[in-house]
Protein backbone atom coordinates (compact mmCIF):
# COMPACT_ATOMS: atom_id res chain seq x y z
CA UNK A 1 0.00 0.00 0.00
CA UNK A 2 1.46 3.69 -0.85
CA UNK A 3 1.85 6.12 1.46
CA UNK A 4 -0.32 9.43 1.95
CA UNK A 5 0.97 12.36 3.38
CA UNK A 6 -0.28 16.05 2.64
CA UNK A 7 1.85 19.13 1.86
CA UNK A 8 0.97 22.36 -0.43
CA UNK A 9 1.93 24.11 -3.40
CA UNK A 10 2.33 27.83 -4.00
CA UNK A 11 0.38 28.91 -7.20
CA UNK A 12 1.01 32.90 -7.25
CA UNK A 13 -0.20 34.30 -4.06
CA UNK A 14 -2.72 31.55 -3.45
CA UNK A 15 -1.60 27.98 -2.33
CA UNK A 16 -3.34 24.33 -2.59
CA UNK A 17 -2.70 21.38 -1.19
CA UNK A 18 -0.44 18.80 -2.36
CA UNK A 19 -1.34 14.61 -2.10
CA UNK A 20 2.75 13.22 -1.79
CA UNK A 21 2.90 9.93 -2.58
CA UNK A 22 5.10 7.03 -1.38
CA UNK A 23 5.38 3.46 -2.66
CA UNK A 24 8.31 1.29 -2.02
CA UNK A 25 8.77 -2.16 -2.91
CA UNK A 26 12.25 -4.13 -3.39
CA UNK A 27 14.55 -4.32 -6.22
CA UNK A 28 17.54 -1.88 -7.70
CA UNK A 29 18.09 0.90 -5.94
CA UNK A 30 16.16 3.79 -7.34
CA UNK A 31 14.41 6.99 -6.20
CA UNK A 32 11.55 8.93 -8.82
CA UNK A 33 9.87 11.71 -8.14
CA UNK A 34 6.79 11.95 -10.17
CA UNK A 35 4.42 14.81 -11.11
CA UNK A 36 6.27 17.53 -12.46
CA UNK A 37 8.78 18.00 -10.22
CA UNK A 38 11.56 21.19 -11.12
CA UNK A 39 14.64 20.75 -10.39
CA UNK A 40 14.89 21.70 -6.92
CA UNK A 41 11.80 19.38 -5.63
CA UNK A 42 13.71 16.69 -7.92
CA UNK A 43 17.35 17.35 -5.82
CA UNK A 44 15.11 17.06 -2.89
CA UNK A 45 15.95 13.24 -3.21
CA UNK A 46 19.38 13.74 -2.59
CA UNK A 47 18.51 15.81 0.51
CA UNK A 48 16.42 13.56 2.08
CA UNK A 49 18.76 10.68 2.00
CA UNK A 50 21.27 12.63 3.40
CA UNK A 51 18.87 14.01 5.98
CA UNK A 52 17.44 10.62 6.78
CA UNK A 53 20.87 9.48 7.27
CA UNK A 54 22.43 12.05 9.39
CA UNK A 55 18.75 11.68 11.54
CA UNK A 56 19.66 8.41 12.37
CA UNK A 57 17.69 6.11 10.36
CA UNK A 58 18.18 3.83 7.15
CA UNK A 59 18.67 6.28 3.94
CA UNK A 60 17.17 4.61 0.89
CA UNK A 61 20.22 3.67 -1.04
CA UNK A 62 21.73 1.37 2.23
CA UNK A 63 19.02 -1.33 1.28
CA UNK A 64 18.38 -2.59 -1.85
CA UNK A 65 14.79 -0.22 -2.59
CA UNK A 66 12.87 1.45 -5.06
CA UNK A 67 11.12 4.31 -4.43
CA UNK A 68 8.83 6.35 -6.11
CA UNK A 69 7.20 9.53 -5.15
CA UNK A 70 3.88 10.72 -6.88
CA UNK A 71 2.82 14.63 -6.17
CA UNK A 72 -0.68 15.00 -7.05
CA UNK A 73 -2.35 16.60 -9.39
CA UNK A 74 0.26 15.16 -11.36
CA UNK A 75 -0.43 18.29 -14.12
CA UNK A 76 0.67 20.82 -11.52
CA UNK A 77 4.36 22.18 -11.86
CA UNK A 78 5.58 21.65 -8.33
CA UNK A 79 8.13 24.10 -7.43
CA UNK A 80 10.44 24.69 -4.45
CA UNK A 81 12.08 22.59 -1.82
CA UNK A 82 9.12 22.64 0.50
CA UNK A 83 8.49 19.26 -0.46
CA UNK A 84 11.63 17.41 1.56
CA UNK A 85 10.18 17.37 5.02
CA UNK A 86 6.82 15.49 3.97
CA UNK A 87 8.94 13.21 1.21
CA UNK A 88 11.48 12.34 4.40
CA UNK A 89 8.52 11.49 6.79
CA UNK A 90 6.82 9.71 4.00
CA UNK A 91 9.90 7.47 3.03
CA UNK A 92 9.97 6.70 6.74
CA UNK A 93 6.84 5.82 7.27
CA UNK A 94 6.92 3.72 4.13
CA UNK A 95 10.00 1.64 5.47
CA UNK A 96 7.93 1.11 8.37
CA UNK A 97 10.55 2.78 10.33
CA UNK A 98 8.58 4.92 12.08
CA UNK A 99 4.52 4.81 13.04
CA UNK A 100 3.63 8.18 12.69
CA UNK A 101 -0.25 9.47 12.11
CA UNK A 102 -0.07 11.97 9.61
CA UNK A 103 -4.18 12.70 9.71
CA UNK A 104 -5.29 15.77 8.77
CA UNK A 105 -1.55 17.57 9.11
CA UNK A 106 0.15 19.26 6.47
CA UNK A 107 3.79 19.39 6.20
CA UNK A 108 6.20 21.66 4.80
CA UNK A 109 9.82 22.49 4.88
CA UNK A 110 12.84 22.17 3.21
CA UNK A 111 15.81 19.65 5.10
CA UNK A 112 19.46 20.41 5.08
CA UNK A 113 21.80 17.30 5.14
CA UNK A 114 22.56 17.40 8.63
CA UNK A 115 18.38 17.13 9.07
CA UNK A 116 17.58 20.88 10.04
CA UNK A 117 14.74 22.00 8.88
CA UNK A 118 14.99 25.00 6.91
CA UNK A 119 12.58 28.26 6.49
CA UNK A 120 10.83 28.73 3.21
CA UNK A 121 8.96 31.20 1.14
CA UNK A 122 5.44 31.84 1.03
CA UNK A 123 3.95 29.91 4.43
CA UNK A 124 1.15 32.38 4.67
CA UNK A 125 -1.09 31.69 1.65
CA UNK A 126 -0.52 27.93 2.57
CA UNK A 127 -1.52 28.34 6.48
CA UNK A 128 -4.20 30.22 5.41
CA UNK A 129 -5.31 27.62 2.36
CA UNK A 130 -4.83 24.81 5.43
CA UNK A 131 -7.17 26.69 7.94
CA UNK A 132 -9.99 26.83 5.09
CA UNK A 133 -9.87 23.56 4.17
CA UNK A 134 -10.32 22.48 7.66
CA UNK A 135 -6.89 20.72 8.47
CA UNK A 136 -6.29 20.09 12.19
CA UNK A 137 -2.68 20.68 12.09
CA UNK A 138 0.41 22.09 9.77
CA UNK A 139 3.93 21.22 10.77
CA UNK A 140 6.90 23.74 9.28
CA UNK A 141 10.39 25.14 9.97
CA UNK A 142 10.18 26.64 13.26
CA UNK A 143 11.88 29.75 11.92
CA UNK A 144 8.57 29.98 9.70
CA UNK A 145 6.55 29.72 12.41
CA UNK A 146 6.12 33.38 13.26
CA UNK A 147 4.82 34.08 10.03
CA UNK A 148 1.81 32.09 10.54
CA UNK A 149 1.14 33.90 14.19
CA UNK A 150 -2.03 35.80 12.52
CA UNK A 151 -4.09 32.76 11.93
CA UNK A 152 -6.18 31.10 14.74
CA UNK A 153 -7.98 28.20 14.41
CA UNK A 154 -4.80 26.17 13.29
CA UNK A 155 -2.43 24.48 15.48
CA UNK A 156 1.21 25.86 13.61
CA UNK A 157 3.73 23.36 15.06
CA UNK A 158 7.03 24.72 14.54
CA UNK A 159 10.13 22.08 14.32
CA UNK A 160 13.56 22.60 14.65
CA UNK A 161 14.77 19.15 12.72
CA UNK A 162 13.73 15.57 11.20
CA UNK A 163 14.42 13.83 14.12
CA UNK A 164 12.19 16.13 15.93
CA UNK A 165 9.44 15.97 13.96
CA UNK A 166 9.65 12.22 13.93
CA UNK A 167 9.72 12.39 17.67
CA UNK A 168 6.42 14.99 17.83
CA UNK A 169 4.70 12.47 15.17
CA UNK A 170 5.49 9.51 17.28
CA UNK A 171 4.06 11.17 20.47
CA UNK A 172 7.19 10.79 22.23
CA UNK A 173 8.07 14.75 22.22
CA UNK A 174 5.32 17.27 23.19
CA UNK A 175 5.48 20.74 20.86
CA UNK A 176 2.82 23.22 22.17
CA UNK A 177 1.57 24.96 18.81
CA UNK A 178 2.78 28.37 18.08
CA UNK A 179 0.18 31.28 19.88
CA UNK A 180 -1.69 32.99 17.76
CA UNK A 181 -0.47 36.81 17.87
CA UNK A 182 -3.50 37.97 16.42
CA UNK A 183 -4.86 40.19 19.49
CA UNK A 184 -1.97 41.39 19.98
CA UNK A 185 -0.79 42.97 16.96
CA UNK A 186 -4.53 43.97 16.80
CA UNK A 187 -4.34 46.08 19.89
CA UNK A 188 -0.68 47.37 19.19
CA UNK A 189 -1.60 48.18 15.82
CA UNK A 190 0.85 51.50 15.45
CA UNK A 191 -1.89 54.65 14.10
CA UNK A 192 0.31 55.89 11.56
CA UNK B 1 4.95 65.66 -10.55
CA UNK B 2 7.06 67.83 -12.69
CA UNK B 3 9.46 70.25 -11.44
CA UNK B 4 13.56 71.40 -11.33
CA UNK B 5 15.91 69.03 -9.76
CA UNK B 6 16.13 69.43 -5.50
CA UNK B 7 12.50 70.95 -5.75
CA UNK B 8 11.13 67.86 -2.91
CA UNK B 9 9.68 65.68 -5.84
CA UNK B 10 10.65 62.68 -4.29
CA UNK B 11 10.75 63.77 -0.56
CA UNK B 12 6.57 64.51 -1.30
CA UNK B 13 5.90 61.37 -2.82
CA UNK B 14 7.61 59.48 -0.08
CA UNK B 15 5.43 60.87 2.93
CA UNK B 16 2.11 60.55 0.70
CA UNK B 17 2.12 57.02 2.45
CA UNK B 18 1.75 58.49 5.98
CA UNK B 19 -1.05 60.50 4.77
CA UNK B 20 -3.17 57.23 3.69
CA UNK B 21 -5.33 55.63 6.57
CA UNK B 22 -3.42 52.40 7.74
CA UNK B 23 -4.25 49.10 6.00
CA UNK B 24 -7.66 47.22 7.17
CA UNK B 25 -6.82 44.01 8.64
CA UNK B 26 -8.07 42.27 5.49
CA UNK B 27 -5.89 44.65 3.10
CA UNK B 28 -3.32 43.72 5.71
CA UNK B 29 -3.32 39.86 5.57
CA UNK B 30 -3.88 40.44 1.81
CA UNK B 31 -0.30 42.66 1.70
CA UNK B 32 1.39 40.10 4.16
CA UNK B 33 0.47 37.17 1.87
CA UNK B 34 2.48 38.92 -1.21
CA UNK B 35 5.46 39.83 1.23
CA UNK B 36 5.50 35.82 2.28
CA UNK B 37 5.31 34.74 -0.93
CA UNK B 38 7.98 37.36 -2.08
CA UNK B 39 10.46 36.07 0.90
CA UNK B 40 10.42 39.94 2.33
CA UNK B 41 7.82 39.23 5.42
CA UNK B 42 10.04 40.31 8.92
CA UNK B 43 10.61 37.76 11.17
CA UNK B 44 9.77 39.87 14.13
CA UNK B 45 6.57 41.57 12.42
CA UNK B 46 4.47 38.75 10.56
CA UNK B 47 2.08 41.60 9.70
CA UNK B 48 2.32 44.27 7.54
CA UNK B 49 -0.03 47.23 8.64
CA UNK B 50 1.68 50.28 7.30
CA UNK B 51 1.22 50.96 3.06
CA UNK B 52 3.93 49.75 1.05
CA UNK B 53 6.21 52.37 -0.67
CA UNK B 54 7.93 50.88 -3.30
CA UNK B 55 10.59 53.04 -5.65
CA UNK B 56 12.21 50.83 -8.48
CA UNK B 57 15.11 51.84 -9.77
CA UNK B 58 14.63 53.54 -13.52
CA UNK B 59 16.87 50.69 -15.06
CA UNK B 60 14.71 48.06 -13.98
CA UNK B 61 13.20 45.60 -16.14
CA UNK B 62 9.66 44.52 -16.99
CA UNK B 63 9.70 41.39 -15.13
CA UNK B 64 11.33 43.34 -12.04
CA UNK B 65 8.41 45.70 -12.44
CA UNK B 66 5.37 43.44 -13.64
CA UNK B 67 6.22 39.80 -12.14
CA UNK B 68 7.28 36.65 -13.80
CA UNK B 69 10.23 34.32 -13.81
CA UNK B 70 10.32 30.94 -13.09
CA UNK B 71 9.07 30.88 -10.94
CA UNK B 72 7.11 33.68 -11.18
CA UNK B 73 7.37 35.75 -8.84
CA UNK B 74 5.28 39.50 -7.57
CA UNK B 75 7.07 42.32 -9.08
CA UNK B 76 7.13 45.80 -7.43
CA UNK B 77 3.52 46.26 -8.84
CA UNK B 78 2.44 43.66 -6.50
CA UNK B 79 4.40 44.76 -3.64
CA UNK B 80 2.99 48.43 -4.01
CA UNK B 81 -0.65 46.68 -3.64
CA UNK B 82 -3.10 48.80 -1.63
CA UNK B 83 0.40 51.35 -1.24
CA UNK B 84 2.19 53.42 -3.27
CA UNK B 85 4.55 52.67 -5.97
CA UNK B 86 6.90 55.69 -6.90
CA UNK B 87 9.01 55.87 -10.13
CA UNK B 88 11.02 58.66 -10.13
CA UNK B 89 12.78 59.80 -13.33
CA UNK B 90 9.60 58.62 -15.00
CA UNK B 91 11.05 59.47 -18.51
CA UNK B 92 13.84 57.71 -17.87
CA UNK B 93 12.45 54.44 -17.36
CA UNK B 94 12.25 51.92 -20.61
CA UNK B 95 9.55 52.64 -22.87
CA UNK B 96 8.70 48.56 -22.83
CA UNK B 97 8.56 48.93 -18.91
CA UNK B 98 5.91 52.19 -18.92
CA UNK B 99 3.80 50.82 -21.43
CA UNK B 100 3.27 47.38 -19.61
CA UNK B 101 1.76 49.27 -16.42
CA UNK B 102 -1.12 50.83 -18.58
CA UNK B 103 -2.99 46.95 -17.78
CA UNK B 104 -2.70 46.48 -14.39
CA UNK B 105 -3.25 50.54 -13.61
CA UNK B 106 -7.02 49.84 -15.39
CA UNK B 107 -7.47 46.85 -13.50
CA UNK B 108 -6.13 47.03 -10.38
CA UNK B 109 -4.02 43.13 -11.09
CA UNK B 110 -1.78 41.75 -13.62
CA UNK B 111 -2.18 37.90 -14.89
CA UNK B 112 0.92 36.11 -15.69
CA UNK B 113 0.83 33.89 -18.92
CA UNK B 114 2.62 30.63 -19.13
CA UNK B 115 2.11 27.72 -21.67
CA UNK B 116 0.53 25.25 -18.77
CA UNK B 117 -1.28 27.50 -16.63
CA UNK B 118 -2.26 31.79 -15.18
CA UNK B 119 -1.57 33.48 -12.55
CA UNK B 120 -2.99 36.33 -11.18
CA UNK B 121 -1.51 38.80 -8.79
CA UNK B 122 -2.95 41.13 -7.24
CA UNK B 123 -1.40 45.27 -8.02
CA UNK B 124 -3.75 47.86 -7.10
CA UNK B 125 -1.23 50.76 -6.20
CA UNK B 126 -1.62 54.54 -6.14
CA UNK B 127 1.30 55.51 -8.80
CA UNK B 128 3.43 58.46 -8.27
CA UNK B 129 5.31 59.45 -11.16
CA UNK B 130 8.42 62.37 -10.54
CA UNK B 131 9.68 63.85 -13.98
CA UNK B 132 12.05 66.84 -14.79
CA UNK B 133 10.32 68.94 -17.48
CA UNK B 134 13.35 69.02 -19.60
CA UNK B 135 16.75 67.49 -20.07
CA UNK B 136 18.08 69.95 -18.24
CA UNK B 137 15.47 70.48 -15.97
CA UNK B 138 14.62 73.91 -15.95
CA UNK B 139 12.26 74.74 -18.53
CA UNK B 140 10.00 77.55 -17.09
CA UNK B 141 12.01 78.11 -14.32
CA UNK B 142 12.04 81.84 -13.93
CA UNK B 143 15.75 82.36 -12.16
CA UNK B 144 17.41 79.41 -14.15
CA UNK B 145 17.45 79.35 -18.09
CA UNK B 146 16.64 76.41 -19.84
CA UNK B 147 20.06 75.19 -22.19
CA UNK B 148 17.98 72.18 -23.71
CA UNK B 149 16.81 72.33 -27.29
CA UNK B 150 13.95 72.35 -28.74
CA UNK B 151 13.94 69.26 -30.33
CA UNK B 152 15.44 67.51 -27.18
CA UNK B 153 12.25 68.92 -24.87
CA UNK B 154 10.05 67.12 -27.63
CA UNK B 155 12.12 64.08 -27.83
CA UNK B 156 12.37 63.93 -23.97
CA UNK B 157 7.96 64.73 -24.03
CA UNK B 158 7.51 61.92 -26.80
CA UNK B 159 8.83 59.63 -23.97
CA UNK B 160 5.69 59.18 -22.65
CA UNK B 161 2.98 58.05 -24.70
CA UNK B 162 -0.79 59.15 -25.04
CA UNK B 163 -2.37 56.55 -23.58
CA UNK B 164 -0.29 56.57 -20.41
CA UNK B 165 -0.64 60.40 -19.66
CA UNK B 166 -4.63 59.61 -20.44
CA UNK B 167 -4.50 57.10 -17.73
CA UNK B 168 -2.61 60.09 -14.89
CA UNK B 169 -5.05 61.84 -12.74
CA UNK B 170 -3.79 64.42 -11.42
CA UNK B 171 -0.71 66.12 -12.17
CA UNK B 172 1.26 68.98 -10.44
CA UNK B 173 4.44 70.87 -10.85
CA UNK B 174 6.45 71.38 -8.10
CA UNK B 175 8.12 74.83 -8.88
CA UNK B 176 11.83 75.40 -7.18
CA UNK B 177 11.12 76.16 -3.56
CA UNK B 178 12.12 80.40 -2.31
CA UNK B 179 14.03 80.70 0.89
CA UNK B 180 10.65 82.10 2.94
CA UNK B 181 9.18 79.11 2.06
CA UNK B 182 12.06 76.48 2.65
CA UNK B 183 12.51 78.23 5.90
CA UNK B 184 8.99 78.35 7.10
CA UNK B 185 7.38 76.20 9.21
CA UNK B 186 3.56 76.39 7.92
CA UNK B 187 1.37 74.57 10.54
CA UNK B 188 -2.13 75.37 8.92
CA UNK B 189 -1.93 72.03 6.43
CA UNK B 190 0.22 69.71 8.68
CA UNK B 191 0.52 66.05 8.21
CA UNK B 192 -1.94 65.28 10.94
CA UNK B 193 -4.61 67.83 9.77
CA UNK B 194 -4.42 66.40 6.55
CA UNK B 195 -4.66 62.65 7.41
CA UNK B 196 -7.84 64.00 9.23
CA UNK B 197 -9.37 65.56 6.40
CA UNK B 198 -8.41 62.25 4.26
CA UNK B 199 -9.33 60.16 7.05
CA UNK B 200 -12.91 62.02 6.88
CA UNK B 201 -12.97 61.25 3.36
CA UNK B 202 -12.31 57.80 3.36
CA UNK B 203 -15.47 57.59 5.78
CA UNK B 204 -17.94 58.92 3.58
CA UNK B 205 -16.88 56.69 0.80
CA UNK B 206 -16.91 53.83 3.14
CA UNK B 207 -20.45 54.64 3.80
CA UNK B 208 -21.29 54.93 0.28
CA UNK B 209 -19.50 51.49 -0.83
CA UNK B 210 -21.13 50.24 1.85
CA UNK B 211 -22.32 47.17 0.14
CA UNK B 212 -19.03 46.62 -1.47
CA UNK B 213 -16.40 46.17 1.22
CA UNK B 214 -13.37 48.53 1.18
CA UNK B 215 -13.89 50.22 -2.11
CA UNK B 216 -12.72 53.44 -2.68
CA UNK B 217 -13.60 55.94 -5.16
CA UNK B 218 -11.23 55.10 -7.76
CA UNK B 219 -12.64 51.76 -7.99
CA UNK B 220 -16.00 52.62 -9.46
CA UNK B 221 -17.51 50.98 -11.98
CA UNK B 222 -18.91 53.50 -14.90
CA UNK B 223 -22.74 52.44 -13.43
CA UNK B 224 -21.75 53.46 -10.23
CA UNK B 225 -20.07 56.47 -11.47
CA UNK B 226 -23.37 57.32 -13.15
CA UNK B 227 -24.95 57.11 -9.65
CA UNK B 228 -22.81 58.56 -7.67
CA UNK B 229 -21.57 61.43 -9.62
CA UNK B 230 -24.17 63.53 -10.67
CA UNK B 231 -22.60 67.17 -11.70
CA UNK B 232 -24.97 70.39 -12.13
CA UNK B 233 -25.50 71.42 -15.87
CA UNK B 234 -23.19 74.26 -15.79
CA UNK B 235 -20.61 71.49 -15.41
CA UNK B 236 -21.94 69.43 -18.14
CA UNK B 237 -21.97 72.45 -20.25
CA UNK B 238 -18.04 72.73 -19.38
CA UNK B 239 -17.77 68.96 -19.53
CA UNK B 240 -19.12 68.35 -22.82
CA UNK B 241 -16.50 71.70 -24.54
CA UNK B 242 -13.83 69.03 -23.26
CA UNK B 243 -15.04 66.05 -24.82
CA UNK B 244 -15.92 67.46 -27.89
CA UNK B 245 -12.97 69.32 -28.88
CA UNK B 246 -11.01 66.40 -28.18
CA UNK B 247 -8.84 67.30 -24.98
CA UNK B 248 -11.03 64.50 -22.81
CA UNK B 249 -10.65 60.96 -23.56
CA UNK B 250 -14.15 58.70 -22.72
CA UNK B 251 -11.90 57.13 -20.12
CA UNK B 252 -10.29 60.56 -19.31
CA UNK B 253 -14.26 61.95 -18.87
CA UNK B 254 -15.02 59.20 -16.40
CA UNK B 255 -11.37 59.44 -14.50
CA UNK B 256 -12.08 63.59 -13.96
CA UNK B 257 -15.50 62.69 -12.83
CA UNK B 258 -14.07 60.28 -9.38
CA UNK B 259 -11.47 62.61 -9.16
CA UNK B 260 -14.06 65.35 -8.49
CA UNK B 261 -16.12 63.11 -6.20
CA UNK B 262 -13.08 62.70 -4.22
CA UNK B 263 -12.48 66.43 -4.27
CA UNK B 264 -15.73 66.93 -3.34
CA UNK B 265 -15.57 64.11 -0.36
CA UNK B 266 -12.57 65.68 0.95
CA UNK B 267 -14.18 69.05 0.97
CA UNK B 268 -17.25 67.02 2.97
CA UNK B 269 -19.42 68.37 0.56
CA UNK B 270 -22.70 65.62 -0.50
CA UNK B 271 -22.93 66.72 -4.63
CA UNK B 272 -20.25 67.88 -6.73
CA UNK B 273 -19.82 71.25 -7.61
CA UNK B 274 -18.62 73.03 -10.55
CA UNK B 275 -15.42 73.98 -8.52
CA UNK B 276 -15.00 70.59 -8.07
CA UNK B 277 -15.29 69.87 -11.27
CA UNK B 278 -13.06 72.15 -12.55
CA UNK B 279 -10.21 71.22 -10.39
CA UNK B 280 -10.35 67.74 -11.30
CA UNK B 281 -10.13 69.12 -15.32
CA UNK B 282 -7.43 71.58 -14.28
CA UNK B 283 -5.44 68.59 -12.57
CA UNK B 284 -5.51 66.53 -16.04
CA UNK B 285 -2.25 66.89 -18.69
CA UNK B 286 -3.09 68.50 -21.85
CA UNK B 287 -2.29 66.93 -24.81
CA UNK B 288 0.59 69.17 -25.88
CA UNK B 289 2.55 66.83 -28.31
Amino acid sequence: MPLRILSAALIGIEAQIIEVEIDISFGLRCFNIVGLPDKAVAESKERVGSAVKSSGFQPHYSQPLRVLVSLAPADLKKEGSLYDLPIALGYLAASKQIRPNFKDKIFIGELSLDGKLKPVKGILPIVLEARKRGFSEIILPKENASESALVQNLRVIGVGNLKQAVRYLENREKISPFKSLLEIFLKNKPIL
Amino acid sequence: MIGPPGAGKSLLAKSLPSLLPPLSFEESLEVSKIYSVAGLLPKDRPLIYSRPFRSPHHTSSEVALIGGGNPPMPGEITLAHRGVLFLDEFPEFHRDVLESLRQPIEEGEITILRSKYSLKFPARFTLIAAANPCPCGHLNDPEIPCTCTSSQIAMYKRKLSGPLIDRIDISIEVPALKYEKLVSVDLNNSSEKIREKVKKAREIQRQRFKKEQGMVNSEMSIPQIKKYCQIDSRSQTLLRKYVDSGRLSARGYHRVLKVARTIADLELSESICFSHLSEALMYRIENDH
